[in-house]
């Protein structure tokens, strides 16, 4: 099937037009990883533009568009989602969402020969306050902890508690977690969109458009009761 | 823009708009001869999401947007009874507002426009509102726009398309913030306009005098956040406040602030009856909705034998209807940007309508210029 993939969850605004079969097999027709932190709202659409003319293809053509849903940059999730979603609308392609901890995942080259069957990847991604979004997943891909927000203290605690084999880790917020335990450290850091739309590719035919995955509630405080002379209503 | 749309009888635009807290999508079909048909105009309000904060919420306001865009307009698009296939462009506000939103709904348009291969349309939402009259009322170019809601309170004289000059501004608050934060501080929830101005029916708007604001400086300047704390002070005096007093206090807040528009807009009206072209006063924003506002501007356009227009409320408060109305305008008179720019086009938290006139300070406040 032919996938759009768009990532700009992380620090990358990265997409790619791929034929991809449901057993994980890719040929990439075009592939664009731009590093950047912001600025992701007005690269992309230029971006797809021109990856589709590169493909020789149409949004009419694809028949998925797998997207990044966080957990990252709030702004980058949104305008990610915001694009995928609208993609679909009026018997457009099937959006799918994937977290960017397994696109992360996916996305690391595999450990060095010989591969250890029972190894476990863990990507970190670093969720600024002193905090780290985290996930573990086993060598086959099969998620041993979902993606969840924890101290480097904390989520190095949990890894290593659940990880039974020779863990690599990866991902921009792993430097504090590789000072606390013993783990091989990748330098992956952002999503290959290529990977990404093998995943996308591989995951049930979606029932509902994919939601944002933030993991931290909004910053808003509600308002105080020294404002309120009267009382709340 | 499509090789045929130039030559084409009427134009159909989908307009999405995600500037505030209100997801909103509208679907306009403009003729050759330049009237308007409103196919549809869906909203989605998040009033209830923000009203724990006695505010409106940047963060929860963009979450709500991108769980929504999508959905509002595919049920515009439906109301409308139009494919997607006929559309001849997807206008979406890309600015001023609350920049997460505006990202949210600027990128959900260019996805559209680019799956559907149609041109995609960066409207400025004041040029929204300023057009918007022309929907659904017959009023020719020129006219004076006062503009007032709970981002914007702006007079502007408009000429024509994309013709604007801004004849004043709120140097600190917008109408609209100044009735939110007042009926908070009466503790009559949100929204807070309707709510004060329930409250203030059974008030007596002459026992708290409040003083006029910027009285004596010249132009059309507003200043809205004194009146605001001068109903705090006289609250605050108040041995044990009732609820006939918070009424009493919501008269004389709507009394002062309605006299104080219709004072900056007379200055207008007196500034641009120099051309005498000019005797329409158009009123857009949700304070329009407002009856004392309303009546204080009936009166001043009386006394100068101008006409008062207010489109529906509906197409007052924020829409997609006016972004779709706006961003056929452009596409009619071919005032749009390159598909390329249109693409690469950021969301503007800040984007003046006009510039201000020369030597004058862009108005500033604790939270800087709105627009
Ligand atoms: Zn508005």
């Amino acid at each position: 099937m032919l996938v759009l993939a768009i990532d700009t969850a992380l620090t990358a605004c990265s997409a790619a037009v791929v034929d991809a079969s449901s057993e994980g097999a890719t040929r990439a027709l075009a592939v664009t990883v731009e590093r950047r932190a912001k600025g992701h709202a007005e690269r992309l659409a230029p971006m797809i533009d021109a990856l589709l003319r590169e493909a020789d293809t149409s949004i009419r053509a694809l028949d998925r568009v797998g997207v990044v849903v966080g957990p990252g940059g709030f702004a980058g999730v949104r305008v990610g989602l915001a694009f995928a979603r609208a993609l679909s609308l009026g018997g457009g392609p099937a959006c799918v969402g994937v977290d960017s901890l397994r696109a992360l995942a996916a996305s690391a080259p595999p450990p060095p020969a010989p591969p250890p069957e029972d190894g476990f990847i863990a990507p970190i991604v670093d969720a600024r306050r002193g905090q780290v979004y985290a996930a573990l997943y086993d060598a086959a891909g099969r998620a041993a902890i979902d993606p969840f927000v924890a101290t480097p203290q904390e989520a190095a605690d949990r890894l290593q508690s659940t990880a039974a084999g020779p863990l690599t880790l990866c991902g921009d917020g792993a430097g504090p977690i590789a000072d606390l335990l013993e783990a091989r450290r990748d330098a992956t850091d952002i999503v290959d969109p290529v990977a990404l739309a093998a995943l996308a590719a591989a995951a049930p035919a979606p029932q509902a458009p994919p939601a944002p995955l933030y993991l931290r509630p909004p910053d808003a405080r509600p308002a105080k009761a020294a404002d309120l002379i009267f009382g709340a209503p | 823009m499509g090789p045929h749309a130039s030559i084409k009888q009427s134009l159909v635009v989908l307009g999405v708009e995600t500037s505030c807290d209100d997801t909103a999508a509208g679907v306009v079909r403009r003729s050759a001869d330049g009237a308007c048909e409103i196919l549809a105009s869906v909203s989605f309000d998040q009033h209830d999401r923000h009203r724990a904060y006695g505010g409106v919420v940047p963060e929860i306001a963009a979450r709500s947007h991108v769980e929504r865009v999508d959905v509002v307009v595919d049920k515009a698009m439906r109301a409308a009874g139009v494919a997607y296939g006929a559309l001849d462009a997807v206008a979406a506000t890309a600015g001023p507002g609350l920049v997460g939103g505006v990202m949210v709904g600027a990128t959900a348009g260019k996805a559209i426009a680019m799956a559907h291969e149609i041109a995609f349309l960066p409207i400025n939402h004041l040029e929204g509102h300023a057009l918007s009259v022309r929907m659904t009322e017959d009023v020719a170019y020129p006219y004076l726009l006062l503009l007032v809601s709970g981002g914007h309170t702006q007079l502007v004289r408009v000429d024509g398309l994309g013709a604007y000059e801004r004849l004043g501004t709120t140097i600190d608050d917008a109408a609209g913030e100044a009735f939110d934060k007042t009926a908070k501080l009466l503790g009559l929830g949100q929204p807070g306009g309707p709510r004060l101005e329930a409250a203030a029916r059974a008030g007596d708007p002459a026992r708290f005098s409040f003083p006029a604001p910027l009285a004596k400086r010249a132009g059309c300047d507003f200043s809205l956040s004194g009146l605001k704390t001068a109903v705090r002070t006289a609250a605050e005096a108040l041995d044990d406040p009732t609820a006939q007093d918070a009424a009493d206090l919501a008269a004389g807040f709507q009394a002062a602030l309605a006299d104080h528009l219709a004072a900056r807009t007379r200055r207008a009206v007196e500034t641009v009856s120099r051309d005498r072209r000019f005797t329409t006063l158009v009123v857009a924003g949700g304070v329009a909705a407002n009856a004392a506002v309303r009546a204080a501007l009936a009166s001043a356009c009386a006394d100068a034998g101008w006409r008062l227009v207010a489109p529906p409320i509906r197409y007052c408060t924020d829409n997609g209807a006016m972004i779709a109305w706006a961003g056929a305008e452009r596409l009619a008179a071919g005032a749009v940007p390159s598909r390329d720019d249109a693409l690469a086009f950021g969301p503007r938290a800040r984007w003046p309508l006009a510039p201000p006139p020369e030597g004058a300070a862009i108005g500033g406040g604790r939270k800087g210029p709105k627009a």
